[in-house]
């Protein structure tokens, strides 16, 4: 067991990317758990959302504040004239904007919406 | 027939795009895909720029433009494009992404309706659960080339960019692919960030909200983006017409010159 598990690290990881029998097959079997991980997840995460409008009315507001707070950010960059503070608020804005558009596609793959 | 070139200094003070133009009419942005730089795009340029403006770019750490910071979602991707757009005046544009640039593009639809005159998807996914996903060999290969030097990456790259009638036919059109592709040096930092841009990026169900007329089109023998992926655009976006190219593989404007003309076609019926 434990050198089907070493045998199934990543491809990355892999010095020649090459995968045998035995790697597909527990690479084959760890997706289909995480799938099912992910569907449950979904399932509880929508029926939970229920209250307040619906996961996708959910995740769209989440959507709309980060982009605002994005908007803010940079608003506020372009407004102060000197540097590096210019740059470090831009860079902030970018962050937050990028932060929360892997927090976006994370949720909306386990919500599917 | 008119050209002009740029660089786009971010707010960030660190961040400079190139763009180049080409042409004169209706303005189009092409945005191109994994770690090539806007000199890709070199056949579509001569193809549309008889009766369209055609602008290209560099995505961050690629060819000319640089930063310190790479783009890690195409969100990013998506608002770098339009700061080009905002430095450019331009205030709507046909856009033609291809492979992650038609995420890209996906996104400027999305996040910037009202930049959009109408948009072309060529061989690229919306992401997401529904997206269908290369062979696992593709994915290996695609992380392993990384670490290649750039000639023997490019060639190693051929069976999965080219379709089988292409490699038989047009060997010189690769060749000349490469050629192009090697003057550039290759950025494997920002190729990786791109990378997990394209992993990260999901559109599928909000495909639904783009208002702008569509036209995808995909190679059915694409390894690297199966063909299926541009049916589940088709059917997401509202009106979205698709054209698939029966012999061609990823890299279809090589494969199929004519489709540069079907697609300048949707562009003057959509100006």
């Amino acid at each position: 067991m434990s050198s089907s598990l070493r045998s199934a690290r990543p491809v990355w990881l892999t010095s020649s990317g090459e995968l045998n029998k035995e790697d597909l097959e527990v690479m084959a079997f760890m997706e289909e758990v995480l799938e099912r991980a992910i569907d449950a997840a979904g399932t509880v995460g929508r029926a939970a959302l229920i209250p307040w409008g619906g996961a996708e009315a959910c995740v769209d507001a989440y959507e709309t504040a980060i982009r605002a707070l994005t908007d803010a950010q940079l608003n506020i960059a372009r407004a102060v004239d000197a540097e590096p503070v210019r740059a470090v608020l831009a860079s902030c804005a970018e962050m937050t904007r990028d932060i929360g558009a892997t927090h976006l596609s994370s949720v909306r793959w386990i919500l599917d919406v | 027939m008119s050209s002009g070139s740029g660089i786009v200094n971010r707010l960030d003070g660190r961040t400079r795009l190139y763009w180049e133009s080409t042409g004169a009419g209706d303005p189009v942005l092409l945005i191109h895909g994994l770690g090539l730089s806007g000199g890709a795009w070199w056949r579509t340029v001569d193809a549309l720029a008889d009766a369209l403006r055609v602008i290209t770019f560099d995505h961050r750490g690629i060819g000319r433009s640089d930063s310190l910071s790479y783009a890690y979602t195409t969100e990013a991707m998506a608002d770098d494009a339009v700061s080009i757009l905002d430095d450019l005046a331009i205030d709507r544009v046909h856009v033609y992404g291809f492979s992650l640039g038609g995420m890209v593009a996906q996104q400027i639809a999305l996040r910037h309706p009202t930049r959009v005159q109408s948009l072309v998807l060529g061989a690229t996914h919306s992401g997401g659960r529904h997206a269908a996903f290369p062979g696992s060999d593709v994915v290996a290969f695609f992380r392993r080339r990384a670490t290649m030097p750039s000639e023997e990456a490019a060639w190693a790259s051929v069976p999965y960019n080219y379709g089988p009638r292409s490699r038989a036919e047009q060997v010189d059109r690769i060749a000349e692919d490469i050629e192009r592709r090697l003057a550039n040096p290759f950025n494997e930092r920002a190729y990786r960030a791109q990378l997990l841009a394209a992993s990260l990026h999901n559109c599928y169900r909000r495909l639904e909200r783009i208002r702008a007329p569509t036209l995808v089109v995909h190679g059915a023998r694409d390894l690297i983006i199966p063909v299926a992926n541009a049916h589940l655009t088709a059917e997401r976006v509202p009106g979205a017409r698709l054209e698939i190219l029966a012999d061609a593989g990823h890299l279809y404007p090589t494969e199929e010159p004519a489709v540069d003309e079907a697609i300048g076609e949707f562009f003057a019926a959509h100006a």
